[in-house]
């Protein structure tokens, strides 16, 4: 029989639909745009009062994103291995003839899609708010991409604790406190009176800080790359932690 | 091919499979025959390359599993003892997402062949989690079949089927055994005795026997049992038989309505049946029934799974 190796990115595309499909033919996926939506729109308008501040400024949308994300992504991640083991299509998933990196790229990628339409969905709130006032178009683009990005490493986190752990409760509470901890490591740093060098790896880390700083609109290379290093870390982490499981 | 040395795998202090060794050869039918827990599914896990075993080797046709995993992949089909599907799936999208991952040159080809020989054309739209079970379980089949491979594997393959479907897989398994190699699990003696031609019996993670049903009883000791119902002579009387020097284990002797009831084994090379008819005789009782004890595969079961450690 003829082998054929064929192309590394199939299994990939494959997966990607297969995941695709399972988020928009179940509640989850659009359980948590709902929410997200309904939420973000509400503290803009309402709690952020975006029309009274007479601001031209989207921060107050955008700001909230982070502490969002420590409850919404979990939420949309924690099944992504942990369903996989408790239905057993884990054993169909992991004797596939294709390498775990590719799984968790594969998986990530769908992930990412789910959270990046959701993100792209605030876009008629934005740009009704942008109706009232002088919007500095590349301001509100490198939110608007800082935002993805950040969604992007927190999903990455996410997956990374469904791997972890059987169930997805524990995977979404495991989840939680890693965002919670990584988002707010700044916070801690300032207010624990910590020395400053134990003050600055927090800030390095914190992607509350990592955030803020892309919202302020100068988009620095670094920031960029934080994003995309801690994403790149935590599918690797992932991808150890399936191999691992083969043995465990 | 498949092929396996000197295989283990623990799981903390537990040994769920110890130092498994044989070699299966193309077109053979193989049933892995044990009670729950003797180590079969974590076996077939380290076939699959979804386990890594603690020590040893295993060769799929002449490729090492835990070496080159994903070409060992390519030439298995795997059906996991839960059947590994999408319930929020329907049945062709499942078919279309498995022949995908595996780069199928003719993906539409392979799906309606395993969906024809798996009679799963009536459901083919339908969501797999709104299926029966009998009907998920042939999903996994075709999963498995699809991008028909040289070996199969099964776990518990008829569990939780009627017997109707029991009959039809079985058939298809026949089928697809002319020309793939298949080892299938089972706690089901009949479905061994029914497909197999080579049986290879766990227990406690060790293979206890290896070969044809016959081949296995013939190197069984002790098989020849009897179970013998004696009318009057009282249980009491029954020490002179005890004596008799036939015995491989002491006989027990239990009351029966008009008698005894003796549960004996005797040594492999004496006629026990024309030693417990004269001592009958002898004793002044009559037979009522002398049961040889057939050479089944249950009766080797039993007798290779009953020690407990």
């Amino acid at each position: 029989m003829k082998v054929d190796i064929g192309s590394w990115w199939r299994p990939i595309a494959a997966l990607w639909t297969k995941e695709m499909r399972s988020y928009f033919q179940s509640p989850i996926a659009y359980g948590v745009i709902v929410v997200f939506l309904f939420f973000t729109a509400l503290w803009f308008l309402f709690i952020n009062a975006f029309v009274a501040q007479n601001q031209a400024t989207l921060r107050g949308l955008f700001g909230v994103f982070p502490v969002v994300f420590i409850i919404l992504i979990p939420a949309l991640t924690m099944r992504i291995w942990a369903e996989e083991n408790r239905q057993g299509s884990a054993e169909l998933l992991y004797t596939l003839p294709v390498p775990p990196s590719s799984l968790v790229l594969g998986k990530f990628l769908a992930v990412t899609s789910v959270t990046t339409l959701m993100i792209l969905l605030t876009l008629p709130l934005a740009l009704t708010a942008m109706s009232f006032g002088e919007f500095e178009f590349g301001q509100v683009l490198g939110d608007y991409i800082s935002s993805i990005l950040l969604a992007a490493t927190a999903s990455a986190i996410g997956m990374y604790a469904s791997s972890l752990v059987p169930h997805q409760i524990t995977a979404f509470l495991i989840g939680v406190l890693f965002l919670l901890f990584l988002t707010l490591a700044n916070l801690l740093a300032n207010t624990l009176g910590l020395p400053d060098f134990l003050a600055s790896v927090l800030r390095w880390f914190s992607l509350e800080f990592r955030f803020s700083q892309l919202q302020r609109g100068v988009i620095d290379s670094r920031d960029i790359l934080f994003f995309v290093w801690m994403t790149g870390l935590f599918l690797y982490l992932n991808t150890k932690s399936l191999v691992l499981r083969k043995a465990g | 091919m498949i092929k396996a040395e000197h295989l283990c795998r623990a799981y903390g202090n537990f040994q769920a499979v110890d130092d498994v060794s044989f070699d299966i050869s193309d077109g053979q039918i193989v049933g892995l025959l044990g009670p729950n827990g003797a180590g079969k599914t974590t076996l077939m896990r380290i076939l699959t390359g979804y386990h890594l075993s603690t020590s040893g080797n295993a060769w799929i046709n002449e490729v090492n599993v835990q070496e080159n995993t994903q070409e060992a992949q390519r030439l298995i089909g795997y059906l996991p003892e839960t059947p590994p599907v999408y319930p929020e799936l329907t049945v062709g999208e499942y078919l279309e997402f498995a022949a995908s991952v595996r780069q199928l040159s003719d993906a539409r080809g392979a799906i309606d062949r395993a969906v024809e020989q798996t009679d799963l054309n009536p459901v083919y739209y339908k969501t797999i989690g709104h299926l029966s079970k009998g009907y998920r379980q042939r999903v996994g089949l075709a999963q498995a079949i699809l991008h028909d491979p040289a070996i199969l594997i099964l776990d518990e393959p008829t569990s939780g089927l009627d017997p109707n479907q029991i009959q039809d897989f079985r058939n298809l398994i026949r089928t697809l055994g002319r020309q793939k190699t298949v080892i299938l699990s089972t706690h089901i003696l009949q479905e061994v005795e029914a497909l197999c031609e080579r049986v290879l019996i766990m227990h406690q993670g060790k293979i206890r026997a290896d070969g044809s049903v016959a081949e296995i009883a013939k190197g069984l000791e002790g098989l020849n049992r009897y179970t013998v119902v004696i009318k009057g002579i009282q249980p009491q009387a029954a020490a002179s038989l005890e004596k008799l020097g036939i015995w491989k284990e002491k006989p027990q002797v239990l009351a029966h309505a008009q008698g005894i009831e003796v549960r004996a084994a005797c040594a492999p090379n004496v006629d026990g049946a024309e030693a417990i008819f004269d001592w009958t005789v002898a004793n002044g009782g009559k037979i009522l029934s002398l049961l040889p004890e057939a050479f089944n595969l249950e009766s080797i079961f039993s007798q290779l799974t009953r020690e407990v450690t």
